[in-house]
């Protein structure tokens, strides 16, 4: 029988306890960005006991995880097909505008729910098509792409908010299954599905294929066009269920709640180990970057830090996390 | 054949969005009757440049709108897309070539805008600020809140609530924001006669709906023991009502004390969330403006300084604050 044993998880016969654990430990990006994750919390469980550790605040963390969790699986599938999505932030926002417009004129919260959907794949379909079609580079079509949804956005709303009041939306965002937050298990199921399909099937190799070497993936027969504009659309998908929780949970659709959400998204995603040259990541990874920025920003508010040091101190822990995975990856 | 329909298709689709994407706020014509703007043309243009697309200054649109329409003056608004002072000189580079008579200016960096104010006046064109002012330029007039004023009105109003006794944690906008800050140095201040008003914590939601709804979450964790929620800009105070009606709260669980009559906020008033708004009289300025700019064109002169004033809006006055 054959036994397929992936890269780097080769054991030697040799090795001592140290080595193993060393291995087990850091032998991939994900073991290493769920220790340090681990440390800083154990670190918060001593420094504050009392706030950090308790069921509430885990929900809070879920709760505060999940949106960017959800568009960074859009953002690493982008991102390891060797694109980038700018757009992904105001296509949230615009999902939940038009959502909110559609429950405003009176349609039923489904076919509204399904409209938004629609609109925001479109805008990942036409990312695709003008990276893929006109051959535009995928940071200029997607920051164009980013500047129209905006644009549309405030044509729509004129900046106002809009009340959102549909039962099915605020449970999506604001309610609970048991105790659980229901956009956590939603943001669970995304994941797996994610890495499932990154890892697991033929679109996700090829995705990684088109990322690693485009030409040579277009040389062995594969359609790198056809792929390129699911991805763009699959991440227009994403963003949309983001921009319904987004709506749900904030009561209102506000014009801009999508600001941000592209930088906290490739952040988390290059957090997470994605390569920004393409070919490389998981969404894993993306998730523990995600949960590592997200409790990062938690652990300092509960520790009283000077608003002004928070941005400094979020910054450099990204370059820290980063430059660790390039030594690691140059050691290796 | 086919990849050339497909890139046919793709160019057309980009053309469409891109006319649909020129239609945004960033550089908004307020509209008016096309005969009427061709009669005006020759006569006089004023406008109006925001610091960003916000609902705050819709009331000011609506009130100067009025106004310029009743005397036939054309009227133009503008506002970057977000609180960027680099797009707000551009808007005032294009004006100065438009050579409109008049701009009335909200700057998003006093500091910033200064130099491009003064070479407006420079060019002939009458300019004033309002509120926010441009205190080193040479703008004709400023017309707004005294935003440490306001601080302290916020100041006074949480701690008559708490009956002088109790716990705060304040959500802030953009640190780089003058008008914020001065709110801040004035709530600050005026607490200081309240000893037993403390206040635990001071975090920045940088004007971003989400990251702000974040801070407060985790303020609220942080320091359960909390008396009063207080926002110190538009952001604060909706997100604030978001939070609370997860949590199934009222004003009588947890205090919300927060800035600014947008809609959200005072439904929050009406709906028994929030306690109390202080709020900018920003309803009185769009009149003002016109009149003002009016004033300056026929070689006149205006105050330097006024302070349009603040109201503090609760569930006794939510419908009729605008009257008082």
């Amino acid at each position: 029988m054959l036994k397929f044993i992936s890269p780097g998880k080769e054991k030697d016969q040799n090795e001592t306890i140290s080595e193993r654990i060393k291995r087990i430990a850091f032998g991939r990006r994900e073991s290493g960005l769920f220790l340090l994750l681990a440390g800083i919390c154990m670190i918060m469980i001593i420094l504050e006991p009392d706030t950090f550790f308790t069921s509430e605040n885990m929900f809070n963390i879920l709760r505060q995880v999940s949106v960017v969790a959800i568009i960074a699986i859009g953002q690493t599938f982008v991102m390891v097909s060797g694109g980038i999505d700018l757009s992904i932030g105001y296509n949230l926002g615009l999902c939940g505008i038009v959502i909110a417009k559609f429950l405003g004129a009176g349609f039923h919260p489904i076919s509204s729910i399904l409209v938004g959907i629609i609109v925001s794949a479109l805008v990942g379909f036409c990312n695709g098509l003008v990276i893929t079609k006109l051959r535009l580079p995928p940071f200029i079509a997607t920051l164009g792409m980013a500047n129209i949804a905006r644009g549309i956005i405030y044509v729509l709303t004129k900046g106002y908010s809009i009340s959102i009041g549909d039962p099915f939306i605020l449970y999506l965002g604001s309610g609970n299954v048991g105790i659980i937050p229901a956009m956590a298990i939603l943001m669970m199921i995304l994941v797996s599905i994610g890495i499932y399909q990154l890892d697991q099937t033929a679109f996700g190799t090829r995705v990684k294929a088109i990322g690693g070497n485009e030409l040579a993936t277009k040389l062995s027969g594969i359609s790198v066009s056809k792929n390129k504009i699911a991805v763009y659309t699959m991440a227009g998908v994403l963003a949309a269920i983001g921009g319904i929780i987004t709506i749900g949970r904030q009561y209102a659709a506000n014009p801009g709640a999508g600001a941000n959400f592209e930088m906290d998204s490739i952040a988390a995603t290059i957090v997470g180990g994605t390569s920004l040259a393409g070919g490389q990541g998981t969404v894993l990874g993306t998730l523990l970057g995600s949960l590592l920025l997200t409790v990062i920003k938690n652990a300092l508010i509960l520790l009283s830090v000077n608003m002004y040091w928070q941005t400094v101190a979020v910054g450099a822990i990204i370059i820290i996390v980063c430059t660790i995975d390039v030594f690691t990856r140059k050691n290796k | 054949m086919k990849k050339s329909v497909y890139r046919i298709i793709a160019l057309l689709l980009m053309l469409m969005l891109i006319f649909v994407g020129c239609g945004g706020p960033s550089a908004t014509e307020t509209e008016g009757e096309e005969g009427q703007s061709q009669e005006v043309a020759e006569q006089r243009t004023f406008a109006i440049v925001y610091p960003i697309v916000h609902p705050f200054f819709e009331p000011v649109t609506e009130e100067a709108q009025k106004y310029a329409d009743s005397i036939g003056v054309e009227l133009l608004t503008y506002a970057p897309d977000k609180p960027d002072a680099r797009q707000q000189v551009e808007i005032l580079e294009n004006l100065i070539a438009m050579k409109v008579d008049g701009i009335a200016v909200v700057p998003t960096d006093s500091e910033t805008i200064a130099p491009i104010v003064n070479k407006a006046i420079d060019a002939g064109i009458q300019v004033i600020a309002f509120e926010s002012d441009i205190p080193k330029s040479n703008r004709a007039g400023f017309q707004g809140t005294d935003n440490y004023k306001a601080g302290l009105a916020l100041g006074e109003e949480i701690a008559k609530r708490l009956d002088g006794k109790g716990k705060l944690i304040v959500a802030t906008g953009l640190p780089t924001q003058l008008s914020l800050n001065q709110r801040l140095d004035g709530m600050k201040k005026a607490l200081e006669a309240y000893p037993e008003v403390e206040i635990l914590d001071i975090q920045s939601g940088q004007g971003d709906p989400t990251i702000t709804m974040n801070v407060i979450e985790s303020m609220i964790q942080a320091y359960p023991d909390f008396d009063v929620f207080s926002g110190i800009d538009a952001t604060g105070g909706p997100m604030a009502v978001a939070v609370w009606k997860a949590k199934g709260w009222t004003k009588d669980d947890k205090m919300i004390i927060t800035f600014d009559n947008v809609p959200e906020n005072v439904q929050g008033v009406k709906d028994g969330i929030i306690t109390s708004l202080i709020s900018q009289k920003q309803w009185l300025w769009g009149e003002q403006l016109i009149k003002d700019m009016m004033t300056l064109c026929d070689g006149g002169s205006v105050p330097n300084y006024v302070d349009t004033g603040n109201v503090v809006i609760d569930i006794n006055n939510v419908d009729t604050y605008m009257d008082e």
